[in-house]
């Protein structure tokens, strides 16, 4: 188990239990890789039926609806956000295609991809089932959430503290600053609640991050 | 005002909550690896402080990027040629059209750079046309269909969802499992575009077992194949050795921009008029680049072109210059009963029809014998694509009987070999599959299917809709129907209709007007990702085989047919499974290649060699000059027996010869073991008759006599060459021409137009008027027409069961379907003819088919950064983007996506062979506002 996942699954039941202390940097870097975490899953690929009984649930559910989405309540079929995932992302047509090439190289497998696989040979992991482009965003998310995850292993006094915090700056510069047109257009273009939350919460999300690794 | 910047903070909870979402349904478990193997454990920083010296740094860019239109800043670099310095170069086959061009690509880091011809392939020799360097395009397009989709709407709705390749499979699987179990395999067809993996798809039909594998040959050739094959029976390709000749006479071909051996074919013409001061000549309706490059151009009246030929060989007899020793021996006329029939063609009469003055077909008539033999003719669908075009292509072919030039060199010539050379032996194939379908082999059709399986693709969807058939599954492949075929509203009614089509994959790499009404698509590889085994006729006149090999990494979750077919095969078992245990497809294609024998400077033979060199040619074997004259083993003589009559030697029952007075000869390889200008075959079998012993005298194997199902279907057709013009067009009324197509260099037929490089260059057809058309009907440059296009009244009469029910116009044509566009004015086309190229007028292929570039908000516009340039062409660059909606008020000249001439385009077999008659449409026009 790499270290995210270790630090993730202690979350868990500190989030059940609701004993967050998100004053604490711990948790908050904890927070942080979990929601690189869970964007990348959800930019990755379709919600599963599982998934999204658990973000409709409890407290999980609140925070969501919190973010709009879903309202409270609200019955919402994984068949419907399938097809709403493949207009935006797969296609056929009409479709924002989630690459980084794609939107500044007008092409797939561009620049963008050759850097990625660059840094996926930091780490290999098969991260997700599918057969992902190197420049999917989701895949970045992930990427950087394993930065994230290896800085907060490490005491910030430590060597390695400020190598993270370089591998991080160079590659949200490289490869998490390119989205908003992506994101607004997937906004727009979103047929559900869920996928319009998705892509304004992941713009949102980057922006803060943009100011915090510049 | 500024948005706010969002608080960290604010993310937090939702990073919990959703970390704690994925835990409990088990996301950490299953990131785990697969196999159970520990994973990497985080970021190894070293390896990255490594790597820190990366190429692809923001700035220095020097490899990617290739794509990119050269922008204010590339242009201080550009080319930049040291982008390709420590590129791999690996050899394939360019599939943009069926010309199959040798290619090498440049690899660098699982990334094609460039596209370049390669040299080794002895029928193209390194050159490439605009298509094949636009490869790039088509490899990484962006709207490249990457992943499995089953419709979650009604069909032809638009719907999809993304599904595994298991799931895609397993469902086909069940569905083909249960086509087996009705006892009707031919309820299960395979509907190809352009492919180039013939025996990967007969393996498979044939080991489901069924026959029911449709074409789009008559579309496309089936005349011309038909005529060459009347005479010869064994190719049904003739390949002109232009680059030995000394006179090439055209009609209607465009080889400069077009036609099935396209590179290989221009390069070898330009060489014969530069290295023997060849001289070209044209007929063809339309100033075609071919027809402007030409030393002389003729516009026919359309579909005359057989009159013109038949009038050209009255003259060549007239003047003595026939060539009696070659007709006498090795033709099924003697040349005073060809002079004979010839009488009645005079060049006068040819200009009565043609418009072409008599003066002109004398002269180049006797020009073209002149120059025999070595001098041929050429032809292609500008003559072939008409109701009489078989006989065009018959009367066009019998020159070369008439001077002598059949297979000399320069001549006209052919090779038995079409394809890869037969040296290369596949792993074994299942026997052939034995069932019949009417959508296959329609019984109207007495030439389609009788030496080659040509079949009548027009036919489908219009004996679909006639309940003639069903399909129980539907297999398309690179197929784009809607766009290609003709009635295009008839096409997509069909494949809208649960009814006639039950299951509809739809095999490709782009989702396109055909994808549109699938039920699951599955994405396929691009030529640049995959193997095949490939080679055409070729103009060396013998065999050669070169690789089509994955140069990169399939993108997405795209696979080509070799890949699951397979796996298919196996869910569907029943004994399928047996014929795919050959291994990987490398193992497949190793065993096939093995007989490419060993290069001694490199000592690499077979698959080996093929991916050092891209190709092999025997060049030890001689070309194919004279054939029949060719002399007769005497072993094979051993227990031969020569007909007292016909001087045919056979043995076992089988033709092997002809005894001439020089001895026993190969001959040709039909009936008579002559060039078959008047031909009983063709009598006999349009009438359904038993041809046995006409097939054994031949020597062939292939051919077949037409089926029992095909009785009472008999066709007239005439033995001898001759030719007929329509009666309607003999009466057109001032507002009614006749429907020409083409097309352009820079496009094949359905599936460049995505192209962003080709597209750019060729992405509107207006419809081309001749000026003294346009003076009479009160047109201008620009103008918008209506046309509207009427069924032939010779079909409707040969062919009752085309019958359309459309309005009847007031000079009595029965009315097909109307469309609306623009024009141009120009003097390259006949007055009596309109033109329009056909490749144009996507509505579901990609933004840059349908010119749309749907442009960002405005503060977001991708790609605004000047210092860096990022290219993004569908937002910037596509400034031929259609926003006028087909409205004729806001169109601008030069802009668009153009109109699908198949709008117009009636279903229109020749009632001999089933080709499709694009060219001898008869439409009226009027004038919009
Ligand atoms: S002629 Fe052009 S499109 Fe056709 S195979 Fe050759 S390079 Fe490709």
């Amino acid at each position: 188990m790499t270290r995210s996942y270790r630090l993730l699954a202690s979350v868990e039941w500190k989030y059940k239990s609701m004993q967050l202390d998100l004053e604490s940097t711990d948790d908050q870097r904890t927070a942080t890789v979990g929601m690189y975490r869970l964007l990348a899953t959800l930019w990755c690929s379709e919600v599963s039926g599982a998934l999204l009984v658990e973000l409709q649930s409890g407290n999980c559910g609140a925070t969501f609806a919190e973010h709009q989405f879903f309202a409270p309540g609200e019955a919402i079929y994984a068949s419907s956000l399938a097809a709403d995932y493949c207009q935006l992302f797969v296609g056929p047509r009409d479709h924002v295609p989630p690459y980084q090439s794609v939107w500044e190289e007008g092409q797939l497998a561009g620049r963008a991809a050759a850097s990625m696989r660059r840094y996926g040979e930091l780490l290999e992991r098969p991260l997700l089932q599918r057969e992902i482009e190197a420049d999917h965003l989701g895949r970045q998310l992930a990427m950087m959430g394993e930065i994230v995850a290896g800085m907060a292993t490490v005491h910030s006094e430590d060597e390695s503290y400020a190598a993270y915090d370089g591998l991080g700056r160079e590659f949200f510069a490289a490869h998490l600053r390119w989205p908003a047109p992506l994101l607004a257009r997937a906004e727009q273009q979103a047929q559900t609640q869920f996928y319009r939350a998705l892509s304004r919460c992941t713009a949102d999300f980057l922006e803060t991050e943009a100011a915090f690794w510049s | 005002m500024r948005k706010q910047t969002p608080s960290r903070r604010r993310f937090l909870k939702l990073g919990l909550a959703g970390s704690a979402a994925l835990a409990a349904v088990g996301w950490d478990r299953a990131a785990e690896a697969a196999d159970g193997e520990p994973l990497p454990q985080g970021i190894d920083l070293e390896k990255w402080k490594k790597l820190k010296a990366d190429p692809y740094a923001e700035g220095s860019a020097p490899m990617p990027g290739v794509c990119q239109l050269p922008g204010p800043l590339a242009k201080r670099n550009w080319p930049d040629r040291s982008k390709y310095e420590g590129a791999e170069k690996v050899p394939g086959m360019c599939q943009l059209c069926s010309t199959v061009c040798g290619i090498v690509g440049y690899v660098k880091e699982d990334r094609l750079l460039k596209i370049e011809g390669n040299p080794n392939d002895p029928n193209s020799r390194g050159h490439l046309c605009a298509r094949g360097h636009a490869g790039l395009n088509h490899q990484y397009h962006p709207e490249r269909l990457l992943y499995p989709l089953r419709r979650v709407g009604k069909r032809g709705e638009g719907k999809w969802k993304r599904i595994s390749w298991e799931e895609a499979l397993d469902e086909i699987a069940e569905s083909l499992k249960k086509v087996r179990q009705s006892g009707h395999p031919e309820e299960f067809a395979f509907h190809q575009g352009r492919q180039r993996s013939k025996d990967a798809i007969k393996r498979f039909l044939d080991a489901f077992g069924t026959s029911t594998q449709l074409s789009h040959r008559s579309l496309c050739s089936g005349n011309r194949r038909a005529a060459n094959l009347t005479m010869l029976w064994e190719s049904d390709w003739d390949l002109n050795d232009v680059e030995h000749s000394r006179y090439i006479l055209n009609f209607g071909s465009n080889a400069f921009e077009a036609h099935q051996g396209h590179v290989s074919f221009a390069t070898r013409i330009q060489n014969g008029r530069f290295n023997n001061g060849a001289k070209l000549v044209t007929f063809d309706v339309r100033l075609s680049n071919t027809a402007g490059s030409s030393d002389e151009w003729f516009a026919p009246f359309p579909g005359t072109d057989g009159a013109i030929a038949l009038a050209m060989g009255q003259a060549i007899f007239a003047a003595g210059l026939e060539d009696r020793d070659f007709i006498d021996q090795w033709t099924t006329v003697s040349a005073d009963e060809l002079k004979a029939h010839l009488q009645v063609y005079t060049p006068e009469w040819a200009e009565k029809v043609s418009g072409v003055p008599a003066g002109d077909i004398r002269r180049i008539a006797l020009e073209f014998a002149r120059a025999a033999p070595a001098c041929t003719t050429m032809c292609n669908r500008g003559s072939s694509a008409h109701l009489n075009g078989f006989y065009n292509d018959r009367a066009i072919q019998l020159l070369n009987a008439i001077v002598g030039s059949v297979g000399k060199k320069g001549g006209w010539c052919w090779s038995p070999w079409g394809g890869v050379d037969p040296n290369m032996k596949t792993p074994p194939m299942p026997p052939s599959a034995k069932t019949w379908s009417v959508l296959e082999d329609p019984p109207e059709y007495p030439l389609a299917n009788v030496w080659r399986r040509m079949r009548v693709g027009e036919i489908i969807y219009l004996y679909l809709l006639q309940d003639r058939a069903k399909l129980q599954v539907y297999m398309t492949y690179n197929l784009d129907s809607p766009l290609t075929w003709p009635e295009e509203s008839l096409t997509r009614d069909v494949l809208t209709d649960e009814e006639k089509i039950g299951l509809h994959v739809c095999i490709n790499c782009f989702y396109n007007e055909t994808a549109h009404f699938a039920d699951i698509v599955l994405p396929w590889t691009t030529y640049l990702e995959r193997w095949d085994l490939d080679a055409r006729g070729s103009y060396n006149l013998r065999p050669y085989v070169g690789l089509r090999t994955p140069m990169v990494e399939p993108l997405g979750e795209a696979r080509d047919i070799r890949d699951f077919f397979p796996e298919l095969a196996h869910k569907i078992g029943g004994g399928m499974e047996q014929w795919y245990a050959y291994g990987s497809t490398e193992d497949y294609l190793r065993e096939w290649a093995q007989n490419v024998p060993v290069n001694p400077q490199t000592g690499k033979s077979g698959l080996d060699r093929l991916l050092e060199e891209g190709v092999w040619e025997d060049t030890n074997r001689s070309p194919f000059y004279e054939p029949y004259n060719i002399a007769v083993e005497p072993a094979e003589m051993v227990d031969a027996r020569v007909d007292p009559q016909t001087q045919i030697i056979s043995r076992s029952g089988r033709g092997i010869g002809i005894m001439t007075p020089s001895g026993p000869k190969r001959g040709f390889a039909t009936p008579s073991r002559k060039l078959e200008i008047r031909s009983l075959f063709v009598e006999r079998i349009g009438n359904n008759e038993d041809c046995t012993s006409e097939i054994a005298r031949a020597g062939s194997k292939k051919t077949k006599n037409r089926p029992a199902v095909h009785a009472g279907h008999d066709v007239k057709i005439d033995p001898m060459p001759i030719w007929f013009q329509l009666d309607e067009h003999q009466d057109l009324a001032e507002d009614e021409l006749i429907m020409t197509s083409f097309k352009w260099n820079v496009h094949n037929h359905g599936r460049t137009m995505n192209l962003k490089w080709l597209a750019e260059i060729v992405h509107s057809n207006p419809a081309w008027l001749n000026p003294q058309t346009a003076k009479r009907l009160g047109l201008q440059n620009g103008d918008w027409i209506e046309i509207t296009s009427y069924q032939s009244e010779y079909l409707a009469e040969q062919s009752p069961h085309l019958a359309h029910r459309g309005p009847v116009s007031p000079e009595g044509r029965r009315e097909v379907s109307r469309m609306r566009v623009p024009i141009v004015i120009m003097e390259g086309i006949h007055p009596r003819a309109i033109a329009m190229s056909n490749s144009c007028g996507h509505t579901q292929y990609t933004n840059v088919a349908r010119a749309e570039k749907r442009p960002s908000p405005a503060d977001i516009l991708a790609g605004s950064d000047p210092q860096a340039y990022r290219d993004a062409d569908w937002e910037r660059n596509m400034w031929w983007e259609d926003t006028t909606g087909e409205n004729p008020l806001t169109w601008q000249r030069n802009t668009g996506r153009g109109w699908n001439q198949n709008r117009l385009m009636p279903i229109s077999p020749d009632p001999v062979t089933g080709q499709q008659a694009y060219h001898d449409t008869v439409v009226s026009i009027a004038r919009i506002g």
